[in-house]
């Protein structure tokens, strides 16, 4: 790997090493006293580059200087025959022997061995060659050339097991993360630490702030985090100042976005009419001479002409033109500050970024502010204070996204007058007039979290570290609907009424704030004899959270422009306020060993104990363990060294154990609500409170137990990079609700009754390599696939959506009907099962699997006519890059996809209802009575009836199912970096311009219009966006 | 929803303004915004000033527009009406529907065809409405005059049209009213006629007496009165046609010895009403009137019905009278007897004789006896009063009342006529008064 690639792997390290060999040279500062010449040079790399922070030092150290920011040193009294010795972080030291007189320069060579990738495992950072669990890693090399607004979306595909599903483009969507599939029908998303703080979301990290990120994927890695790990760990680390730093970097970006892709619906109002006419002469039974039972012939033919007209009761209303703009902009500016000497290194860094919707009045805007500060008093004693603070904005229309309204509106409804007044719509629903009118939604987040630690080395091989992080969290929203009326379009003092859902002015405030203060204290023992390698950390933590929310509001406020309580009807007050807290406090400890670098043990174990559990079932205890072997190192592999760099064997089995089941599911909590009474006065609510959860006091820990078994292969000097991994995951001890008698009253409580099964694999390879000085490329590639079985249920069946949970089979299966294709004629009707009595030619037909006997029984029944009909999770995760590098100039694309997955077509892309629009798609597909039979017997689609169609047609069946792979080029980047005598000529460190195109391209089988990645509801987007960037630093 | 097949006009204006138009905001004016025109219709003129494009349109048929002239940013139109046939009114819109702009609209209003005269030529009420209406058509002032005074216009002058109420009392008499109102218009009388139809009575009052029912039995059973308490007893308050009440008189007998028994009321096995000790001074009293009018007409022949039983151990020579100018007057032709008896109803013997004036004779106890007869008021009356009252103190069986006894009882009811000697057990009968056409 190039070396300036790596220097961001490497910074961890350089913090720890060469800082002490700077300090070790300057607090000598008797060897001024010896007499001698003034010494200077350059130090160059490789390419020629100036490089700026080496240490020039003499052999007994007492002599020493930096090379500045063009690579020059000087020393003075240099004795004449020294030996002069350079050493930078990540290449090999060189020395040489001065005259006394002229230049000494120097040309480092990468030491391919301290070079290695570094890993955060967690309380740690190792060799990435010497893990023995499963820890996938990025740096922030990757991040920096793909250059996507948020970490989520810069993640997926980048790491195998890594399932990162996008909520859409819409300004602050993010993403949901898994690590290796499902772990538990619960809470499946992983632990996330930033510097060892837990954070809920990774896009609440700054993304030009990190480091690196490494995802703890088996119990062996992440049991050290225990009771939080079960879903796996993602550890974020923010960058800090190196020693040597005095530099201030900027970067810019501006982005145009644009959806993907729309799906277009038949919103022009003959068709349209035409469709809605065929739909309710269908749902009447095709009655003879009831072919317009909405729209007449001659109203719709003349409709055109009416509209050139009389646009007003005509309207041809373009409300994806009206509501939707083509474009949205992004822009956002990062300043870094960074200083670092040996006492003090600061970072400090400040971004702003401001993202656009499609639509009108959502927006997104954040200010990142961090300062991370370390302080070396002396060598024992080490303190960092880090600091960072997130601010969000978020502005959305209280009407929500319009996205599905803008596609599917009928043209034959105005949003607006030609003057702009809001006019009807469609009888009142216009979500134009709600868009624009409507009211707004503000969310307002502020994180602040201090991370303050103090190290204390008694000796070069034992660190003891105490850390108090604290993190204050606040949040405001001030949702407020408006009224939204609307006047006759001639008189525009006729009210006609008011938009529906916006009849009213209606304040909601949210005021919520959480505390959370986690305390840590570490020990760590590091220490090789000979060639025996020991880490030993052991540590204590502790973490408490509390969370209180404050929901007033008011409706029928007098001024819609005045969203305060002020303001409120003092008749149509409502208030909502919860609070919960939780804690844990845990052990937990880890002895890593490696003898002679070729066997490897890890042993971690961590004890938790939880306020979500009572007193007797609190405490929990995660071990793992895990074994390593590097083959290549052996003896009898020498002889291969010149192709195999690398080959690790590692196996590992741990537990782990998931808490978030609830705050109080062992307590008898008592629930407040307003309970029907008889009073005086008849009926009156009355405050009242319950019981209603069954308390199960021995309800205690979910736990994960994983096995891996995986190696890691380096051949050709590590420019083929190889690993892979099988793991098997049981979860046991899910929460499953028991069935009670219903005469108890109380909920079905939850006790810790399920298991679940999850196999899976990983593959990533990558190769990497350079031509020349001039030329590098690179590509990469990663599979995983994993599969979650249900164990033992306890005998229950979960339904949920179009899925089942079921013992042996998979999760969150697909379930229901097997279609047999679509009725063509009132015979086949009449001689087939039937699931209920009205269906007719043109509805799904489904095949009579069963009865209440095991045979078939003449009808379908959601009881026996229902089968598992596949697998709901995506399988075959892949993702890759691929770049390439000719001096300055870098290309790179990135790429991700999902290889198998069955997906339940939505409703929203096949089907019309009375006020959306049909979908474009099903034109001249689906059956109907005007087709010849020759065209009724290739419909793929049923026909327009919506009467059949929700209790017949659109119930879960196989008809529905379809492919959901894809292969997405998500990020194409192309960059150039400005020779450094340029850069260097304009008194700047560094100069780089990008191009970057996010989700340009994606390849798959949804429906035209669709993405893989959009909601079944159709109402978000995948934006594909073109950023100009601009770095530079000085 | 209304199904406009083709919209009949349209215009469409691109307006070629000047540059500094260009920039100005978009408006667009009407000079007016409604007219009203007369059926026979004619041509209207207005101006629409703007900067953007507009279409106009309509959809009446009766509405033809032209554009006159374009000057600028202002184009006049004219506007055709042509006369409307019909007697309704009827309107019409013009849109103007602009870019960027709120749209205008001219609407336009046109009267139906105005007929001259009154609405209607002939009204009939019933004798008791009091109102009638009628409407003035035409245009232009207008007096209206009824020949009967009775009959009030309200009003009786206008300009144009106009609805007009006629006020008058009921009709009580027993012959058509009719009245002719004259409409002068324009020196043209039109005239309408109302008749107010005669009352159509025939029965007055009428008593619907179940005599069995428990109602009448409880009430009259419980009551209790003394000999030398002179008033009325209510028996039956209620006609089921007509006003009036039934009540029975008692005189007061205070000189009079009795039998020390008392006075007081008995129900009869049959539900019958009883008087026990009564006298010639005592009296059934009926008084018979109806809404239909304020007071009971003179000079209409009425008659009296009632089937009953009013005898028993007392009087069979009964008195039916009618109070007519104050003055009690027999409603049937009265006859005269001389009876005489030996023996008080005390036991003490004696002769006594008595010659008696009735109109109305029991022949024997226990029997039911239709008593009808046939009379004409002189003079009209609020209620028209009928007193039945015992003619002789000669008991029926030949004993003399020579004190208040309990065998003098009188009873009301009313009953079916006895058929020979055999009582029919019908009680349903009616007591009613009704005039004779």
């Amino acid at each position: 790997m190039k070396s300036h690639k790596m220097k961001s792997f490497i910074d961890t390290l350089r913090k720890a090493s060469a800082t002490i060999l700077v300090m070790a040279a300057m607090l000598s500062p008797g060897a001024a006293t010896a007499q001698g010449s003034t010494l200077s040079g350059t130090v160059t790399d490789e390419t020629d580059e100036p490089v700026v922070g080496a240490i020039v030092a003499d052999m007994g150290g007492k002599l020493s200087a930096m090379t500045d920011i063009d690579g020059k040193y000087s020393i003075k009294n240099v004795p004449a025959g020294s030996e002069i010795k350079v050493t930078y972080l990540g290449y090999k030291p060189q020395q040489a022997k001065w005259t006394g007189h002229g230049h000494l320069d120097f040309k480092l060579q990468p030491d391919v061995q301290m070079l290695e990738e570094t890993v955060v495992i967690g309380y740690a950072t190792v060799k990435k060659k010497d893990l023995t669990g499963a820890v996938g890693a990025i740096g922030s090399d990757r991040l920096e050339k793909q250059r996507s607004p948020n970490l989520s979306t810069a993640l997926q595909g980048a790491i195998p097991g890594l399932d990162i599903t996008r909520s859409g483009s819409m300004p602050g969507a993010g993403g949901t993360i898994k690590v290796r599939g499902v772990t538990t029908m619960g809470d499946s998303s992983p632990l996330i630490l930033v510097d060892g703080t837990p954070v809920n979301d990774i896009d609440n990290v700054n993304p030009d702030d990190v480091e690196s990120i490494s995802v703890l994927k088996d119990a062996a890695a992440a049991s050290i985090y225990g009771a939080r790990a079960a879903a796996g760990v993602i550890l974020v680390t923010t960058k800090g100042a190196k020693e040597g730093d005095l530099k201030i970097s900027y970067n810019g970006e501006f982005s145009l976005m644009h959806a993907s892709s729309f799906p277009d619906y038949v919103v022009d109002p003959v068709r349209h009419m035409q469709i809605v006419n065929e739909t309710r002469w269908n749902e009447a039974g095709n009655p003879a001479g009831g072919e317009y039972p909405t729209y007449s012939k001659d109203y719709i033919e003349s409709y055109m002409d009416n509209h050139f007209y009389d646009p007003i009761d005509y309207p041809l209303y373009d409300w994806r033109d009206r509501i939707l703009r083509s474009t949205a902009p992004r822009t956002k500016h990062n300043v870094s500050l960074s200083y670092g000497n040996k006492q003090v290194k600061t970072r400090i860094s400040a971004s702003y970024e401001k993202t656009e919707a499609l639509y009108e009045g959502s927006d997104y805007q954040r200010i990142f502010l961090r300062a991370n500060n370390t302080i070396k008093f002396n060598d024992n004693w080490t303190a960092s204070v880090d600091l960072s603070m997130r601010h969000s904005i978020k502005n959305d229309p209280h009407s929500g996204s319009p996205i599905r309204a803008a596609l599917s509106y009928p043209q034959i409804y105005a949003g607006t007058y030609p003057d702009g007044r809001i006019a009807a719509g469609q009888s009142g629903t216009n979500l134009e007039g709600a868009l624009l009118e409507g009211g707004t939604k503000k969310n307002t987040m502020d994180y602040l979290t201090g991370k303050i630690s103090l190290t204390y080395k008694p000796f070069r091989f034992l660190t003891i570290q105490g850390t108090v992080t604290p993190t204050l969290s606040f949040q405001k929203v001030k949702d407020m609907r408006r009224a939204v009326p609307f006047y006759d379009a001639f008189d525009t003092d006729q009210l006609l009424g008011y938009v529906v859902g916006y009849e009213t002015n209606y304040l909601l405030e949210t005021r919520a704030d959480s505390r959370a203060l986690e305390k840590s204290l570490t020990a760590t023992f590091d220490k090789e004899f000979g060639i025996h390698s020991v880490n030993v950390l052991a540590g204590y933590e502790d973490y408490t959270y509390d969370y209180e929310v404050l929901k007033p509001g008011s409706n029928g406020m007098t001024l819609p422009d005045y969203p305060y309580l002020d303001n409120a009807n003092k008749n149509q007050l409502e208030a909502l306020g919860s609070a919960y807290e939780n804690a844990y406090r845990s052990f937990f400890g880890r002895v890593m060993y490696n003898f002679d670098r070729r066997y490897f043990i890890q042993a971690n174990i961590r004890g938790d104990g939880s306020s979500r559990f009572a007193k007797k079932h609190r405490w929990g205890w995660f071990p793992s363990a895990s074994i390593g072997w590097r083959i290549s190192n052996e003896k009898f592999m020498e002889h291969l060294s010149p192709v195999l760099s690398n080959l690790m064997l590692r196996a590992s089995y741990g537990s782990l154990g998931n808490e978030r089941i609830g705050n109080y599911p062992y307590q008898a909590s008592v629930s407040l609500n307003n309970a029907i009474m008889f009073g005086p006065k008849g009926p009156q609510a009355v405050t009242s409170g319950a019981q209603i959860a069954y308390a199960v006091e021995d309800i205690t820990w979910e736990s994960t137990h994983t096995w891996d078994i995986g190696f890691d292969l380096g051949l050709l000097n590590n420019r083929l990079d190889l690993t892979a991994d099988i793991y098997y995951k049981k979860t046991k001890d899910m929460l499953i609700a028991t069935e009670i008698p219903l005469f108890i009253g109380y909920n079905a409580p939850e006790v810790n009754a399920g298991d679940m099964n999850t196999r899976g694999w990983e593959v990533k390879v990558s190769w990497n390599d350079n031509i020349g000085k001039d030329w590098t490329y690179g590509a990469g590639f990663n599979i995983s696939d994993s599969r979650s079985k249900m164990g033992n249920l306890g005998g229950k069946v979960q339904y949920s959506g179009n899925c089942i949970i079921r013992e042996g089979d998979e999760y969150m299966a697909f379930y229901g009907y097997r279609a047999d294709g679509i009725y063509q004629t009132q015979e086949e009707v009449d001689n087939s099962a039937k699931l209920i009595a009205a269906v007719g030619p043109g509805d799904i037909r489904f095949k009579d699997l069963g009865g209440a006997d095991g045979t078939p029984d003449g009808k379908i029944d959601t009881t026996y006519d229902r089968e598992v009909l596949g697998s709901s999770l995506p399988h075959l995760l892949f993702g890759g890059y691929i770049n390439a590098g000719y001096k300055g100039i870098r290309l790179s694309a990135a790429f991700n996809g999902v290889g198998r997955q069955k997906v339940r077509m939505s409703e929203a892309m096949v089907r019309q209802s009375s006020f959306r629009a049909a979908p474009e798609i099903i034109m001249g597909k689906y059956w109907s009575v005007y087709n010849t039979p020759e065209q009724n017997l290739k419909a793929e689609y049923p026909r327009l009836n919506n009467a059949t169609g929700e209790k017949n047609n659109y119930e879960m069946s196989d008809f529905w199912l379809m492919d959901g792979s894809y292969f997405r080029v998500k990020n194409i980047n192309l960059s150039y970096s400005f020779p450094k005598h340029l850069v260097n000529a304009i008194r700047l460190n560094n100069l780089r311009v990008y191009f970057n195109v996010e989700d340009p391209f994606c390849f798959h089988h949804y429906p035209k219009g669709w993405d893989p990645e959009v909601n079944s509801g159709g109402t978000n987007y995948i934006a594909t966006s073109y950023t100009f960037g601009l770095d530079f630093s000085f | 929803m209304k199904i406009l097949s083709r919209l009949l006009f349209i215009t469409l204006i691109a307006m070629m303004t000047a540059c500094s138009d260009d920039d100005a905001a978009p408006y667009m004016e009407l000079s007016h915004k409604e007219a009203a025109l007369k059926a026979d219709g004619g041509t209207i003129t207005m101006t629409v000033t703007s900067n953007v494009r507009y279409v106009v349109n309509h959809s009446s048929e009766w509405i033809t527009i032209r554009e006159a002239a374009n000057e600028h940013n202002v184009t006049t139109f004219t506007i055709d009406v042509s006369a409307n046939e019909d007697y309704d009114d009827r309107t019409g819109r013009i849109k103007f529907i602009g870019d960027g702009v709120t749209p205008k609209a001219f609407d336009i209003t046109q009267r139906g065809v105005v007929p001259t005269g009154v609405s209607v030529k002939n009204i009939t009420v019933e004798a008791g409405d009091t109102e009638a209406a009628f409407t003035v058509l035409g245009e232009g002032p207008w007096t209206a005059v009824a020949s009967n005074p009775d009959f009030v216009l309200t009003p009786s002058s206008g300009d144009g049209r106009t609805d007009v109420k006629v006020s008058f009392p009921r009709n009580q008499a027993m012959e058509d009213v009719t009245t002719t109102i004259t409409v002068s218009i324009d020196g043209k009388n039109y005239t309408l006629t109302i008749t107010q139809a005669a009352l159509d009575l025939t029965l007055i009052t009428e008593w619907a007496i179940d005599a069995n029912s428990d109602e009448y039995k409880q009430t009259w059973g419980a009551m209790n009165f003394k000999k030398s308490k002179a008033g009325f007893i209510e028996a039956y308050a209620n006609p089921t046609t007509g006003t009036g009440s039934i009540r029975f008189y008692n005189s007061d007998k205070s000189d009079r010895p009795d039998d020390g028994k008392g006075m007081r009321t008995q129900t009869g096995t049959h539900g019958d009403l009883m008087i026990r000790g009564c006298v010639t001074t005592d009296y059934w009293l009926l008084e018979c009137g109806n809404k239909s009018f304020d007071e009971v007409p003179a000079g209409m022949p009425m008659r009296f019905e009632f089937t009953g039983h009013i005898y028993s151990s007392c009087a069979g020579h009964w008195m039916a009278e009618y109070l007519d100018g104050g003055e009690w007057l027999p409603i049937m032709t009265p006859k005269t007897v001389t009876l005489t008896a030996t023996e008080g109803l005390s036991g003490a013997s004696g002769n006594w004789s008595e010659t008696v004036t009735y109109n109305y004779e029991y022949p024997k106890d226990g029997i039911y006896v239709l008593f009808e007869g046939t009379f004409t008021l002189k003079n009209p009356c609020e209620k028209v009063q009928i007193r039945l009252r015992p003619a002789t103190e000669i008991a029926v069986c030949g004993k003399y009342i020579d004190q208040i006894s309990q065998s003098t009882c009188t009873r009301f009811t009313a009953q079916h006529p006895h058929d020979g000697d055999k009582a029919v057990k019908e009680y349903n009968q009616t007591v009613k008064l009704e005039f004779v056409k």
